[in-house]
């Protein structure tokens, strides 16, 4: 019957493993993993938060200097090779790419977060409102798509141009040449499926949660996990029966008309909202963000320590507790790949 | 993965700056509009009291908002079914991320392996929702980032590394003379050169004159190259694509590929464009990805000796930067692996 299974046996049985341990470890011991965990997280962050600040800097100024430099026209394939998608359709598929659970989730949540215990502002004051929106912006802005633009830059320019097999361990061709093929090749795709499939069990986790709020909401339904278990099996169905019917088109026609409407909706937040003060607040967000860009890719308060750092810009994202740029860091691309590929 | 898939073709440049700058712009708004509009109305009519909600839980920190503006049931009711659309297509998506990397690349798998990732999606973010395990999960992922880094890390350097020889590679073409490809049915009389050049072959005319003409002729290089040292060999694959290669250490393999292609015909009438037939071509491909041209109508002279035009190119290139080439671009050997595009 394997035969009939299209895999990299290493990778997939090494990938299936390890999330099985995990899971385990995760249904029996919730509490004891939690601790050991969370402890683990929290050295990590002590000795290393700085790290992975610096490592995110780097990255984007590394894609900054790869674009505007002479390698800027190398393409991501062959010399001659047209791109397939339009111009236009191309940046509406990227655009797209930036939408997902993650942005509903947190699009009140995190600037209100932010508002009422900015990182040095008084909360809820005129500075935190500033701060807040900074904040925000850092999260969600450019440093984030640095992280993807890496492995999406790494995966298409060796997938495309080299010809090799369009996966992590490919990125590495030319430092380890043909051992991409062994054992560190196995280890670092295996590193990315795990990555991978948590940072989507996370979102949908959220996702969950969110819509047990809404019914909550509308038609009263209790928040519990007795209301949440029936509803990730019958959504996880739902995308199972696309998976088997191959509905992939319908599946993209879905993505596209719920990007059409969350546009809607963001239209109407804008109209019945402050309209003018918005566009205003825009233009002052962006210069804020631009204005305060350098300070925050290497802000870590080495100074003034505050746990601000830690629970936020350095915590997992996507998942639970907000500021998504490290969990960015863990799962790159496939987090964005999840809201990504979908259309 | 997704914004690889679709920039295939697209210069570096335009990669970067498109992932940067076109999701995030889009979610600088967003966050704009709910962000801004949340904290104005926090400030006003509800006097606190979202932000208290917000800071309780951050799930229904939408639905909160919501009530605050015109058409709540409406709103809500739409964000719901969003966040619910959005939950299908991560996963849907997610699942097809994680499946072409644990099969190595392959992006045509069988439905069941589909169908087991996208349930152990759903059984993951289950066991971890009912166990609570969820935080844990979020700790584990950013510990797990830290090793993650430095991959990325190395995928940064490893890109570094292949554009800069590519680039040598491109200026060391620049100062071979171009040759000039054998012109296909060079040497037959006017009147059948014009019968080849308006007749549109067919695949099946394409794959038997690969088998009879161009097939004999690489057999007989890869001889003679065999009998004078060089090791030489002829691969045929499925789809009908064949290749002559002559591996070499420390440089690129020579390799003389033939592959069937097809092309949308142009039309020269009405009658035509309804018709939009396809022309297949025998189209070469180099080791380098450089420009293929077509082949088809070669006499078996001509096809060795247009392997021997290119494969004396190969030979300056290799020479003329001998020194040069194995310090700055170390074996970038360039192996075919992929099925479905031909090498």
């Amino acid at each position: 019957m394997f035969n009939r299974f299209v895999i990299n046996p290493p990778v997939f049985f090494g990938a299936v493993s390890i999330i099985a341990v995990f899971l385990l470890i995760g249904i029996v011991f919730p509490g004891r993993a939690g601790e050991l965990f969370s402890a683990l997280q929290s050295s990590i962050l002590a000795s290393f938060g700085w790290l992975y600040l610096l490592a995110v800097g780097i990255f984007l100024a590394a894609v900054l200097l790869f674009s505007f430099g002479q390698f800027g026209r190398l393409k991501l394939g062959p010399d001659d090779s047209e791109p397939e998608f339009k111009y236009h359709s191309w940046v509406a598929m990227l655009f797209a790419a930036g939408m997902g659970i993650g942005l509903m989730f947190y699009a009140v949540g995190e600037p209100m977060t932010h508002f009422l215990a900015p990182p040095t502002a008084e909360p809820g004051s005129i500075a935190a409102m500033r701060e807040a929106m900074t904040v925000t912006f850092f999260h969600w802005g450019i440093h984030a798509w640095a992280i993807y633009a890496v492995v999406g830059l790494s995966l298409a320019y060796f997938g495309y141009r080299y010809n090799l097999p369009l996966t992590i361990r490919s990125g590495l061709y030319p430092l380890l040449k043909d051992r991409i093929n062994g054992p560190i090749g196995h280890a670092v795709d295996i590193f990315a499926i795990v990555g991978t499939m948590f940072g989507i069990a996370t979102s949908l986790g959220l996702g969950v949660t969110q819509i047990n709020a809404g019914l909550n909401y509308l038609i009263g339904l209790p928040i519990a996990p007795w209301v949440q278990l029936p509803l990730i099996a019958l959504i996880t169905a739902f995308a199972t029966i696309s998976v088997v019917t191959g509905l992939d088109k319908g599946v993209r026609i879905l993505s596209e008309t719920n990007l059409v409407v969350a546009v809607l909706l963001m239209i109407f937040v804008l109209i019945v909202g402050p309209t003018a003060d918005l566009f205003r607040d825009f233009v002052q967000n962006i210069g804020l963000y631009l204005d305060t860009l350098v300070l925050r890719t290497f802000n870590i308060y080495a100074y003034e320590p505050t746990p601000w750092i830690d629970g936020w810009t350095c915590s997992t994202g996507h998942g639970g507790s907000p500021g998504r740029l490290s969990s960015a860091c863990s799962s790159p691309a496939f987090h964005a790949g999840a809201p990504c590929v979908s259309s | 993965m997704f914004i690889a898939r679709i920039s295939r073709g697209r210069t570096v440049r335009e990669f970067v700056t498109a992932v940067l700058f076109i999701p995030a712009g889009f979610t600088f708004f967003w966050m704009t509009v709910f962000g801004n509009t949340a904290i104005f109305v926090d400030t006003g009519i509800a006097a606190g009291e979202l932000g208290a909600e917000v800071a309780r839980d951050v799930s229904v920190g939408l639905f909160q908002f919501f009530t605050y503006l015109p058409f709540t049931g409406l709103t809500s009711t739409l964000a719901v079914a969003l966040v619910a659309i959005f939950f299908v297509t991560s996963s849907d998506s997610g699942s097809l991320v994680i499946d072409t990397i644990a099969a190595g690349g392959e992006t045509e798998t069988t439905t069941l392996q589909r169908v087991f990732w996208c349930a152990l999606e759903g059984l993951v973010a289950a066991s971890l929702l009912l166990a609570g395990g969820l935080g844990a999960l979020q700790s584990a992922t950013i510990a797990s980032a830290l090793p993650f880094t430095f991959v990325m890390l190395a995928l940064v350097w490893a890109l570094y590394v292949g554009m800069r020889a590519d680039l040598a590679q491109r200026e060391a073409h620049a100062a071979v003379p171009q040759v000039a490809p054998a012109y296909p049915a060079s040497g037959l009389t006017w009147q059948r050169r014009l019968g080849l050049m308006l007749h549109a072959p067919s695949e099946k005319e394409t794959l038997a004159f690969i088998q009879k003409d161009v097939k004999p002729a690489l057999e007989q290089v890869a001889r003679e190259l065999t009998e004078r040292g060089r090791e030489a060999f002829v691969e045929e694959e499925e789809s009908g694509a064949i290749a002559l290669t002559s591996p070499a250490e420390d440089m690129r393999n020579f390799v003389y590929g033939v592959a069937p292609a097809s092309q949308k015909l142009p039309a020269f009438s009405a009658f035509d464009a309804a018709r939009s037939g396809l022309r297949y071509e025998a189209r070469t491909q180099f080791s380098s990805g450089s420009k293929g041209y077509d082949i088809m109508g070669m006499t078996r002279d001509q096809i060795i000796h247009d392997v021997l035009i290119q494969y004396e190119r190969y030979l300056l290139l290799v020479q003329s930067t001998a020194s040069d080439w194995s310090r700055r671009r170390p074996s970038m050997t360039f192996r075919p692996r992929r099925k479905s595009k031909g090498f």
